[in-house]
């Protein structure tokens, strides 16, 4: 499934590795909840995306990694209709995203973004409570049903007792949490998380992909995050997606040892992946002490 | 910091005792929340706006005792003995409708505020600081200017093209704060500056070069101070229904504007319509305000005190802030319109003044508190 590591005529500038599409991939005939049926995206900038072709099964759990720019972050956009690509389409169970209404979106995607500034002092329970929007009637009132979903999500993030805080008050793990939160709320069976642990100190990115896993386990969400860091990659996701210099040229489940070479060729020579006693992944990055 | 301690069992099957540290960070704007239930602030607000009426009609340079205005008031409406008399007239059509005016002129400031704070996730996001009143004023300068006189309902050319008016400066000023999805203090802040100065220099060349307004200039220059001088019903009753029209017809998008709260783009991902929301909100914001422009000139900061009174009250959330923010403003704009009218007695100050003179300071606090805040 890996692309060769030799065949890199160009690479890495205008050669990107083949994309596991061109080289024919089997499972891509099968159906999924979501998929990017060869999506791009041009920007004015230079900037390109895909063509991408991913299927995402129900009860998947995805980790979108890549180096900077390689567009973790528009593949996540793409994903949740968010984006509109400049062709191709992405399918939630065989329509195209761009043609639903925002709303039937939102039953049945929910977005973790980075971090979140709210310019008014809403409390804790009514920021969860946002994730309730598409549910309301007419006139806004939460109805029991509502109360529930924030009451599950609460509990599944662990967030009870500071409710009636004020959002702007929270340390950074603290309000993704609360983001994690009004997501879980809005109870749709995918989510999606754009780099959700970008701002937060290693425990915080551990507590938080953790509570993802148990959550999306326990209820049967399909789930795929933009992640930077590749130990946590390995470590909570079923399926890792490694994107380079916006095409997809890696599919596959962990461990990351497997695809060691093609890692160091997009990251950087200094790239090592090591295993521990109990058999997790640990991706480190080696300082250069000397350059020619 | 709030520290404490608790108990993990890690993966691997050891357990340990954590140190677990909860941020305590002082919390701006959200004290006395809680401490007043919703429907007593209601109740407080409506309240309120009935003795502000009381004060309004009762205080003048002929003073009218509280049981006479309320006799008079109550036979208005067919309760009680028909009084008759020099402080009935003064009351029932001189005073009355000023205050009806001010109102409504307070109640559409505010909600106009209100809502356009909220889409533009921007406490500062006053109709005045926008530039929304000051499209107003020109579009309702050119009526004026045109001698347009043609009314739908009661509806006249002044408001209509005061709506226009108002509808373009907040669609440029939109455009123009907006980059990259994100609207930035500094660039709503200037846009809404230039754009205001350019329609300003529009509203005073008009006056000048426009021979029937010429003869008029005392009369506009004191509107455009901001100034209610209502002197009879005619255009009271519809200017009403479309005010209360307007505030009912916003409400069904409270929730959006609080989902609004976390961005265009999040907003969208929790199922809010966002394009289609902004065109509503925008359009409903700027007939709110060419109706407060076109009865009381250029009002400013009333739109940025109340909502962020009642803000630290109730909290922000639209559902009860966009009704008692109506409220609120009315009660306020007629207490203003009474101070202004009375504390120079027999001089009148234009009641533009007074609200800039109370209002631009608190504008400067917030912005020097929402620079401590947030970076952007």
């Amino acid at each position: 499934m890996t692309t060769d590591p030799e065949d890199r005529d160009n690479w890495p500038l205008g050669g990107v590795p083949r994309s596991r599409d061109e080289l024919g991939d089997s499972r891509a005939s099968q159906r999924g909840i979501l998929s990017a049926r060869a999506v791009e995206v041009c920007h004015a900038s230079g900037f390109r995306l895909g063509p991408i072709n991913l299927d995402m099964k129900r009860g998947d759990r995805i980790a979108v990694i890549g180096p900077n720019g390689s567009g973790k972050t528009t593949l996540a956009r793409l994903l949740a209709g968010l984006l509109r690509p400049t062709s191709g389409a992405v399918l939630l169970d065989g329509a195209p995203v761009h043609l639903l209404s925002r709303g039937a979106v939102a039953r049945r995607i929910a977005v973790v973004p980075q971090e979140i500034h709210i310019p008014f002092a809403f409390t804790v329970r009514e920021v969860v409570g946002l994730g309730r929007t598409v549910h309301r009637g007419f006139w806004g009132g939460a109805s029991r049903i509502d109360r529930a979903a924030i009451d599950r999500a609460v509990d599944s993030t662990g967030i009870g007792h500071f409710l009636a805080r004020n959002y702007q008050s929270l340390s950074g793990g603290e309000r993704q949490r609360v983001i994690l939160a009004m997501a879980l709320a809005q109870e749709a069976e995918v989510l999606l998380l754009d780099e959700p642990t970008a701002h937060l100190d290693l425990r915080a990115q551990v507590e938080l992909l953790a509570r993802v896993e148990e959550h999306a386990t326990a209820r049967g969400l399909t789930v795929l995050a933009a992640v930077h860091d590749l130990s946590l990659a390995s470590q909570f996701f079923s399926r890792v997606v490694l994107l380079a210099e916006g095409r997809l040229v890696v599919d596959s489940a962990p461990p990351l040892a497997d695809h060691a070479e093609l890692l160091r060729q997009i990251f950087g020579a200094g790239l090592q992946v090591l295993t521990t006693e109990d058999g997790e992944e640990v991706v480190r990055y080696r300082r250069p002490i000397a350059r020619d | 910091m709030r520290v404490g301690f608790r108990r993990v069992t890690f993966a691997d099957g050891e357990t340990e005792v954590e140190r677990v540290a909860e941020s305590r960070r002082q919390s701006t704007g959200s004290a006395a929340r809680g401490a007043v239930a919703t429907p007593l602030t209601f109740l407080v607000l409506v309240g309120l706006l009935v003795l502000c009426i009381l004060l309004g009609v009762g205080i003048g340079s002929v003073s009218i005792p509280p049981g006479r205005t309320i006799a008079i008031l109550a036979s208005a409406v067919g309760i009680g003995v028909e009084p008759s008399g020099p402080d009935t007239t003064i009351l029932l059509l001189v005073r009355l409708p000023r205050v009806v005016a001010a109102g409504l002129v307070g109640a559409a400031l505010a909600t106009a505020g209100t809502s356009l704070q909220g889409l533009l996730r921007n406490p500062l996001a006053d109709p005045y600081a926008i530039g929304a009143s000051a499209g107003a004023a020109l579009g309702a300068t050119v009526a004026l200017a045109l001698g347009l006189s043609a009314s739908f309902l009661g509806f006249g050319a002044v408001p209509a093209f005061g709506f226009l008016g108002a509808l373009g400066a907040v669609l440029v000023v939109y455009r123009l704060a907006r980059v990259n999805g994100v609207i930035s203090n500094t660039g709503l802040l200037l846009a809404g500056f230039a754009t205001s100065a350019v329609l300003g220099a529009g509203v005073t060349l008009l006056m000048v070069l426009s021979d029937p307004l010429a003869t008029r200039l005392r009369e506009l220059v004191l509107w455009l101070m901001g100034g209610v001088s209502v002197t009879g019903w005619e255009q009271l009753p519809t200017v009403f229904a479309v005010e209360v029209l307007s505030v009912a017809l916003i409400l069904p998008h409270a929730g959006a504007l609080d989902a609004l709260a976390l961005g265009e783009e999040q907003a969208a991902a929790v199922g809010v319509e966002v394009a289609t929301e902004r065109r509503i909100i925008i359009a409903l914001a700027s007939l709110q305000t060419a109706l407060a422009v076109s009865l009381g000139g250029l009002i400013g900061f009333v739109g940025l005190l109340v909502p962020h009174g009642l803000r630290l009250i109730l909290g922000p959330a639209h559902r009860q802030l966009l009704p008692a923010t109506a409220l609120g403003g009315a009660s306020f704009l007629i207490l203003a319109d009474l101070l202004a009218r009375t504390v120079a007695s027999p001089n009148e100050i234009p009641v533009g003044v007074l609200t800039a003179l109370v209002g631009g300071p608190v504008f400067l606090i917030l912005l020097h508190r929402s620079r401590q805040n947030y970076d952007y």
